[in-house]
């Protein structure tokens, strides 16, 4: 194993195109891309959303339904990446997600400020009902997912009255009462931040995996060539 | 986004700097369903639970609104809850009109006065919400506990009879469109002449907003 991470590294290294282009022709990159957006969703909806109370607002909301395009986009290139109509699914749904996710925290990390600061002045702040890309009702369908539930810009934990709470619970919602923070004491990097961080970061690889395929076998005439011979 | 959002402050300050009309689709929307109001009434559409409501109650509504009616004293304004948001959102509003209504018979016409049932109920409830984080999960008369003690209030009995008089009922039949209102563009919403909703992102202060509904009444 430890083997062949050299190998690849070394490939990397020496023609760095072509070994993307080969990794996306794969299924382990997409099935990376469709997990860590999966991941960041269940740790959304189970960890903060249901254990620490913490309500998802509207543009929260749209962010979970970005990274659903690109768990779907992972899971539908994995199927068989080297079938060109399934990858480019995958692209599609991927840079869509991300791209609709870049817009969306940029326009939550605008709210947070305009709600937190002193200055109200510059954004609409939330709206009565969500729309969802392609008029999709998903947050009737699946409203413990989809429906803003949380004050617009606000992330606080709010537990119901009554209720006992194991110690890690109680911890984690004193941990981010005046919400959630990478850092909650210096209030550094705000919800919407890390999000476009994420974001960036995968239009970063999702970015790289796509050009090295159109490098190879658009633009390499004779790369081209000899995968046809092969075939 | 971004890049709207860069275009609709450079034309902004061309319009300052022009001292030229304000712009439909930039800085006011027409609606479609003109709301059925008396000329120069601006109507605000809000809930208690919503925070950018809160802001706009705590720092900007006042001032813009008091300046308004300075300049045009033939000038209205009126506030409607909307009913539709948040979990106690009809009850709230209910509140809110039987508060209203005691106001206006006790001749208290401005929503600002500070003896203003309205505005203690308003700040109430805003400052339970949004400070206190309170939700009222163990129900309705919870809920109504703080309300009823600004109204002096004891049973639900008396306070449903309260909403059930004309008087109410023909303030919450007033307020019914805030909902249709509230799904253009979120709220708060400033709608001049029943006819003109004021795009909320494109205010950048107290002045622009004060310019923006006196040119809107005149229109």
């Amino acid at each position: 194993m430890n083997c062949k991470i050299t190998d690849f590294w070394r490939d990397l290294k020496t023609s760095p195109i072509n070994t993307i282009a080969r990794w996306q022709d794969a299924r382990f990159l997409w099935i990376v891309m469709a997990a860590a957006a999966m991941m960041l969703l269940l740790t959304a909806h189970n960890l903060f959303q249901h254990y620490v109370y913490m309500a998802p607002c509207e543009q929260c909301v749209y962010i979970r339904f970005a990274f659903f395009c690109m768990v779907f986009g992972g899971i539908i290139a994995s199927i068989k990446p080297s079938q060109i109509v399934l990858k480019i699914v995958g692209y599609i749904l991927g840079f869509w997600g991300i791209i609709q996710g870049i817009m969306y925290s940029i326009k939550l990390n605008t709210i947070h400020h305009a709600a937190h600061g002193d200055d109200p002045f510059g954004v609409q702040g939330c709206s009565a009902e969500p729309s969802f890309p392609l008029g999709l009702p998903l947050d009737s369908w699946f409203p413990d997912w989809f429906l803003p539930t949380g004050a617009c810009g606000f992330d606080n934990p709010i537990p119901p009255e009554g209720v006992e709470f194991s110690a890690l619970q109680q911890w984690l919602i004193d941990f981010y009462s005046e919400g959630w923070y990478l850092i909650p004491s210096m209030h550094l990097v705000n919800m919407a931040q890390a999000c476009l961080f994420a974001f960036i970061v995968c239009f970063i690889l999702l970015g790289a995996m796509c050009i090295s395929w159109i490098i190879r076998d658009l633009f390499r005439k004779d790369n081209n060539q000899t995968i046809e011979d092969i075939n | 986004m971004m890049l709207k959002r860069k275009v609709g402050a450079l034309l902004i300050t061309a319009v300052a700097l022009l001292g030229a009309d304000f712009q439909e689709g930039v800085n006011y929307t027409k609606l479609d369903q003109p709301l059925n109001v008396e000329k120069n009434t601006i109507v605000k559409v809000f809930s208690f639970t919503c925070p950018f409501c809160y802001k706009y109650d705590k720092a900007v509504t006042e001032p813009v609104i008091t300046q308004v009616l300075k300049d045009k004293p033939e000038a209205s304004f009126e506030v409607w809850h909307l009913y539709s948001k948040g979990k106690y959102g009809q009850q709230g509003s209910n509140l809110m009109a039987v508060a209203r209504a005691r106001d206006i018979k006790a001749g208290i016409t401005s929503v600002f006065d500070k003896h203003g049932l309205l505005k203690k109920m308003k700040f109430t409830y805003y400052k339970a919400y949004h400070d206190k984080n309170q939700r009222w999960d163990s129900g309705e008369d919870d809920f109504y506990k703080a309300g009823f003690e600004i109204l002096g209030i004891s049973s639900k009995a008396d306070f449903e009879k309260e909403v059930a008089s004309p008087e109410v009922q023909e303030l919450l039949k007033r307020w019914e469109p805030a909902y249709p209102i509230a799904k253009i563009q979120g709220i708060p919403a400033f709608v001049v002449n029943g006819k003109y909703l004021l795009k909320t992102q494109a205010i950048k202060s107290r002045d622009y907003m004060v310019e923006l509904v006196e040119y809107l009444l005149k229109k």
